[in-house]
């Protein structure tokens, strides 16, 4: 679903879609330009958003804003992709579906290969390099437990490389902290 | 979704590097089994740590069963923050290992079949 269908209709029912930011580059890009109020929208929409007929109006009005303003705002943020997305955050295992974190240990020289090959799986969420032997994290999620087991062998098979699986035993959840705040 | 849990909330997710959170340490700790969940509890409600699990070990090529995502405005503050982790842990503590990010391969949202 697309981000600008979802915004451009004010005061739409809160369930009707979400927005990810197009686009996924290889930068660690940083520094956007965020203004106070920005960042106090950024804040508050990490909180639960209300499950009302006119939720944009009523985020607004909390900040203090006018629904467009907020509307602007917000479309905005997800052009610069300052936020990568905005909607529901699935948890996919109560879903029926599965998400694992694994990881590889690619020779140095093979690193873009072995790159390209993995982010290739529509299964890999999320990847990144990270500075240790294990240099490759990435998520899997799939519609079925047994689709991880499928897609690590498939990762296995097409990169050479074994593939570490870690599964996750326990969450040790917290509801929204503050570390959910942005720098002032 | 929401009642069931199925959908976690509704809500933006940011970029932490585009909001200033340039430093992204995943923290990996050896907790002692008896203990693990005791301890796992307060390292996952500190206020700097965004996600907190339990996972299996893989001996002898990874020992850590505790992972702990810190993210910062850069390294020296990460380590400060995962120093606090150590500090909480004590003794249920074996070795940890602080493994830092310095490239998004990739990132995108959940792609199951329709």
């Amino acid at each position: 679903m697309r981000r600008a269908i979802l915004l451009k209709a004010p005061s739409r029912p809160a369930a009707a879609g979400f927005a990810n930011a197009r686009g996924s580059g290889p930068d660690l890009a940083s520094g956007a330009a965020l203004d106070e109020v920005d960042r106090r929208l950024i804040n508050a929409l990490q909180g639960d958003f209300p499950l009302v007929a006119e939720p944009y109006r009523q985020v607004a009005e909390a900040l203090g804003l006018d629904e467009s303003e907020l509307l602007r705002r917000l479309d905005s943020l997800l052009e610069r992709r300052v936020l990568t997305r905005f909607g529901p955050m699935f948890q996919i295992e109560r879903a029926g579906g599965a998400f694992v974190l694994a990881a590889m240990r690619v020779p140095e020289a093979e690193f873009e290969r072995v790159a390209a090959q993995v982010n290739a799986f529509s299964e890999v969420a999320h990847n990144y390099r990270r500075e240790h032997a294990l240099n490759m994290w990435f998520v899997l999620a799939t519609a079925t437990p047994q689709g991880i087991s499928e897609a690590i062998a498939a990762i296995e098979a097409v990169t050479g490389l074994p593939v570490f699986a870690f599964r996750k035993e326990r969450e040790y959840f917290v509801e929204m902290k503050p570390h959910a705040r942005i720098l002032a | 979704m929401l009642d069931s849990g199925v959908i976690r909330r509704i809500g933006a997710v940011p970029n932490h590097y585009a909001i200033g959170y340039t430093a992204n340490g995943m923290s990996v700790w050896d907790v002692d089994d008896s203990r693990i969940d005791e301890m796992g509890k307060q390292v996952g409600a500190l206020e700097f740590v965004t996600h907190c699990y339990r996972r299996p070990r893989r001996l002898p090529d990874w020992p850590y069963n505790l992972f702990a995502m810190v993210h910062s405005q850069n390294r020296r503050e990460v380590a400060a923050r995962v120093a606090e982790i150590a500090t909480l842990l004590g003794d249920a503590c074996r070795a940890h290992e602080i493994l830092y990010s310095t490239a998004i391969l990739k990132k995108s949202g959940l792609r199951i079949a329709a």
